[in-house]
């Protein structure tokens, strides 16, 4: 090694760490798709193997046709999509008040959304139960077991407006003089300055929002009760508590729960990752 | 008018506090839903029960009924899902329900006692033909709160081969505590020499089911005559659970699972003995490659058992709903009916008649010694009805049988400290 | 309308101070109705008896009063600690260490940062599945390894034992219970937490690395400072707001911890012996079994609240000191 150069060898031993930090992000996926190809007999080896012996591709058309995991996903998307079409909405006319206007109770009101970060889920589900339920419209419960339970009370999001009022405030001051002296009113400063500086801090939000609705979980296990309306995450859950113990068949069901999302991913990490990056989150 | 922070933060409390009183209440602000909507029936039949049960359903609402069968998966969720309907003002029509949970919504008058059925325009066959004991502990206070639905005792599952190559006569399992724990032992092996076992006689999850079943066996109770205290922390409740740290940890014969983890073992034939559920034939039917033997529990100073599963409860909500609810339930516990649910589920049929039944016939033709292990129904007792028996037995089992079988406590102190807890929980108001 | 604050250009003509409003009204109606509302009236329950939804009567503290006399209250508090204590610098440290190693266009960087990312983007009940089987005792991944290597086979998520306990055993120590540390369950919790939240926080402290100017390091390099010296006197402190964003987010959201333990633990959930209950379990279970103790469980989520709020300022007040003398 002495005729190598101080800083190939930095590297190498960098990429060596970043090799490790890798493998270790990897081997989980690894070890769910070697298990969701797992029969009987490679299941119940100890020490496990590191891929199946005996490849068992019928735990995927078995999960797949115990429950309606295609009505999953149409659930999931859905929802989904109506979300993120709010969120965009709703948070940037807020982010935008927050960011550029002026108003009596401005701090107030953006530290009291704020604050709602603070409280974790399981402390409002009760309540929020007892409220949809007795909202008009909707089902027979309400709103309860119905898209409207998953859907409206998450059409804004507070950390997505914390995000784009950040971002908002980044843009220097005199953005908003020049624009006003050009006779510009609000909604065109909006359509016309606004949104072609934003397309990175929208798309994440986006993105986010998007990746969050997918994976959320105890809400909609709480306000759903049939498989109609059940959204991915929670059919999984359960397609896990009555496989209870079948691991095969319960990895070929995550394995493909996650791969939509992860086929997204790839196509779309640069953008994802970048978007992020330049959203130019700051304290 | 000018908004200010602090008239907005006044609206905020105010209109919280109309929520609060408002909706909370749940005092039935909402329609409980006309007769046209289905009948809704939670319960929390997973797997093969949730598929037969589903059938039997479909059977239901083919004679021109409504009844919408909504599956919550477990027990839990399901006791969940009912409390926060409840809580809003909209229950099901129907639900299971274990016999502690019942009293909680007794006294929250969510139900209708099937009294007004029972006798009334539209009563069942033959209220001889229901096991007795199902009835006793559905009663609760002079009336019946509750109906037996899916009841099941505890029995041994057992590996025919494993017994046979331990020299153990497989046409029976254990018969006494003692057998028990000696059969455990020889069919405990080190299969590869390194000092350690690879099979174990015995596999188990950690659970208050098995310590509930030892102290009955061993003349104990739960709870004293009136169910105002418990007594599981009594001498022969110490003895019991001394027998099960011996055959469970310090004997090193047996497997302690995560949850249901411990079927995967007995199905790959790596433990030779189970205790489970009569329903647990449903969950391991055609998953294993060895000959399958059933037996009742093994039997202690007296033979009994806990009965076990649960009742459906009827809740209050308009005369035709409840009647059309009813009428489910009347139907489900017919002799045909119940044999059916029994023969492709394991739970144990609510009428004498049905074991008479072709369907229960065949069943217990093939399986051999399923009607030994039903038959300990008739030495059976009812679960407690207290309502803190909910949180009772949750104390019993985290803060007595687990640190014994962890290794943490003494049998004696861990029962006593847990009696104490558990006591302040049923004399919660 | 003399008192009010001087409004932005954007806000002329007569309408200019309803505007606003407008603006939020969308996102407020929202928020208000379906977090604020069901917030504040669950917890002002906590000052009643409430159970099945019902309140049965104004009771004033004497929710609290039970609960911090509740050991399993206790017991749930400090399990939370250990998993905030646990899962915060843990997180924090290893995603600036990959963020500090993937800077300036190193190879690959790219696809290390793919890789990274890859659990946030997949759910909590896939990744405590798969997690679950890895820490299986009998046919996971986790023992195998470790039996490969030579070592004992680990009870993982079945392991009541503190941590301390089990690392000094081997030498002889029998520690006290109050003494022996998080289970090695709860740890096992706190690492899949932290495997799944990684990449996310190694994406924000390389955009915060991005936003230092190259002329500092420059600077810094002619006044002949090292690689430790250009840490210590210009990535730390400039990167003090990124990192503070992440340490006051990953505090807050540890504190809340619940999906991981809710899929992962027990059965019963919070098991083995109550070692991974965690504070937003417990008030879950207390709110929703039995009847639903609705008062207890509120009572239960303002001190959370209010203990996630107090450290919060207390983070800000300590960091704006040190941005100001950095």
């Amino acid at each position: 090694m002495r005729s190598v150069s101080p800083a190939f060898r930095r590297n190498w031993a960098i990429h060596l760490m970043l090799l490790a930090g890798a493998v270790a992000f990897v081997v989980p996926f690894y070890w769910m798709i070697s298990t969701s190809l797992k029969g009987p007999e490679d299941l119940f080896q100890a020490p496990p193997t590191w891929y199946p012996e005996h490849p068992r591709v019928e735990n995927f058309s078995e999960a797949w046709n115990t429950v309606p995991f295609p009505r999953y996903f149409f659930n999931t998307i859905f929802v989904a999509v109506c979300i993120v079409a709010g969120v965009v909405v709703t948070s940037g006319l807020s982010a935008f008040a927050f960011a550029f206007l002026q108003f009596r109770g401005r701090e107030g009101i953006f530290n009291s959304f704020l604050s709602t970060m603070m409280v974790p889920e399981p402390v409002y589900i009760i309540s929020s139960y007892i409220l949809l339920y007795n909202l008009p419209g909707g089902g027979r419960d309400g709103w309860i077991n119905d898209y409207s339970a998953l859907i409206v009370p998450w059409l804004a999001h507070v950390f997505s407006i914390f995000l784009l009022r950040q971002h908002f405030l980044s843009f220097p001051r005199d953005l908003v003089d020049a624009a006003v002296i050009d006779g510009c009113g609000p909604v065109r400063f909006i359509f016309q300055i606004i949104l072609p500086l934003s397309k990175a801090a929208l798309t994440t939000v986006c993105l986010f929002t998007f990746i969050n609705t997918w994976n959320s979980f105890l809400w909609p296990l709480v306000m759903t009760n049939s498989d109609s309306i059940r959204p991915i995450q929670v059919g999984l859950a359960f397609f896990a508590q009555e496989q209870g113990t079948e691991h095969g068949l319960m990895m070929a069901a995550a394995v493909f729960s996650i791969a939509p999302l992860l086929v997204v991913y790839f196509f779309a990490q640069r953008q994802i990752i970048e978007s992020l990056t330049h959203t130019g989150l700051k304290g | 008018m000018r908004f200010t922070a602090g008239r907005f933060r006044r609206l905020l409390i105010t209109g919280t506090m109309l929520g609060v009183l408002g909706c909370a209440g749940g005092d039935g602000e909402r329609d409980p839903g006309s007769s046209a909507d289905p009948i809704k029936f939670w319960h929390a039949m997973g797997g093969p029960l949730g598929r037969s049960l589903d059938g039997l359903v479909d059977e239901f609402n083919a004679a021109g009924h409504d009844l919408e069968s909504v599956s919550m998966g477990k027990y839990q969720a399901l006791s969940q899902k009912v409390m926060a309907a409840v809580a809003a003002g909209g229950p099901p029509d129907l639900a299971q329900c274990y016999e502690a949970w019942t009293a909680n919504l007794i006294e929250n008058q969510s139900l209708v006692p099937f009294g007004r059925f029972l006798e009334g325009a539209s009563p069942v066959r033959d209220m001889d033909d229901f096991y007795e004991i199902y009835l006793r502990g559905a009663e609760q206070g002079g009336e019946i709160w509750s109906f037996p639905f899916n009841k099941s005792v505890r029995c041994l599952y057992y590996n025919k081969d494993m017994f046979r190559e331990a020299g153990i006569d497989p046409a029976h399992g254990p018969r006494t505590w003692e057998e028990y724990r000696d059969y455990a032992r020889r069919l405990t092996v080190d299969t590869d020499g390194d000092g350690k076992a690879d099979r174990f006689g015995l596999a188990s999850q950690i659970t208050a089911s098995m310590f509930e079943n030892l102290l009955v066996q061993n003349g104990g109770t739960l709870l004293n005559e009136d169910e105002s205290a418990v007594s599981f922390d009594s001498p022969e409740g110490v003895e019991a659970l001394e027998f099960m740290a011996d055959l469970l940890v310090r004997d090193g014969s047996a497997l302690i699972s995560q949850g249901f983890e411990y079927q995967n073992e007995f199905l790959a034939g790596k433990v030779a003995m189970i205790e489970g559920s009569s329903v647990s034939l449903a969950f391991i039917e055609g998953k294993y490659g060895f000959e399958l033997g059933i037996a009742p529990l093994p039997m202690g100073k007296i033979d009994a058992q806990l009965v076990a599963g649960t009742d459906v409860v009827l809740f209050a909500t308009t005369p035709e709903r409840e009647a059309t609810a009813w009428e489910f339930v009347k139907w489900f516990t017919e002799t045909e009916q119940t044999a059916r649910w029994s023969a492709e589920t394991g739970y144990l049929p609510v009428r004498k008649s049905a074991m008479e039944d072709p369907v229960m016939v065949a069943k217990l033709e093939r399986y051999p010694g399923l009607r030994e292990a039903y038959a300990q129904l008739e030495r059976a007792v009812p679960q407690p009805q207290a309502k803190g028996w909910f949180a009772g037995r949750n104390v019993l089992e985290r803060e007595a049988i687990e640190p014994v079988l962890r290794g943490r406590m003494e049998p004696a102190e861990a029962l006593h400290a847990a009696a104490r807890k558990a006591n302040a929980e049923l004399l919660a108001p | 309308m003399a008192d009010l604050e001087p409004t932005s250009p954007l806000q002329r003509g007569k309408w200019g101070h309803v505007m606003p409003y407008l603006f939020l009204l969308p996102a407020a109606i929202i928020i208000v109705t379906f977090r604020l509302l069901p917030i504040l009236s669950a917890l002002a329950v906590s000052f009643f008896d409430a159970s099945f939804g019902k309140i049965r009567g104004f009771v004033g503290l004497d929710q609290y009063a039970k609960l911090f006399a509740d050991p399993e209250f206790w017991n749930s508090a400090v399990n939370t600690v250990w998993f905030v204590v646990g899962a915060v610098p843990l997180s924090v440290a290893t995603s600036l260490f990959f963020a500090l190693l993937l800077r300036k266009g190193i190879r690959g960087l790219g696809l290390y940062r793919t890789i990274y990312f890859l659990p946030v983007v997949t759910s909590f009940v896939a990744v405590s599945m798969v997690w679950k089987l890895i820490f299986h005792v009998r046919f996971g991944l986790a023992n195998a390894l470790i039996e490969k290597m030579g070592g004992n086979p680990l009870e993982w998520l079945e392991e009541p034992t503190g941590i301390f306990e089990l690392m000094l055993r081997p030498l002889g120590w029998d520690l006290p219970t109050w003494a022996e540390g998080p289970s090695l369950a709860l740890i096992c919790v706190v690492i899949v937490s932290v495997w799944r939240g990684i990449g996310y926080n190694v994406v924000i402290f390389l955009a915060g690395l991005q936003n230092i100017p190259e002329h500092y390091y420059e600077a810094a390099r002619i006044d002949g400072a090292g690689r430790a010296g250009m840490f210590r006197h210009v990535t730390w402190p400039l990167l003090t707001p990124t990192t503070f964003y992440v340490v006051v987010m990953t505090t807050i959201l540890s504190f809340q911890v619940f999906a991981p333990i809710y899929l992962m633990t027990g059965p019963p959930v919070g098991g083995p012996l109550g070692t991974t209950n965690v504070i937003v379990y417990y008030l879950f279970e207390k709110g929703f079994d039995a009847g639903g103790n609705m008062g207890y469980a509120s009572a239960v989520a303002l001190v959370l609240f209010a203990v996630i709020l107090v450290l919060t300022l207390f983070q800000r007040k300590v960091v704006e000191k040190r941005v100001h003398y950095a």
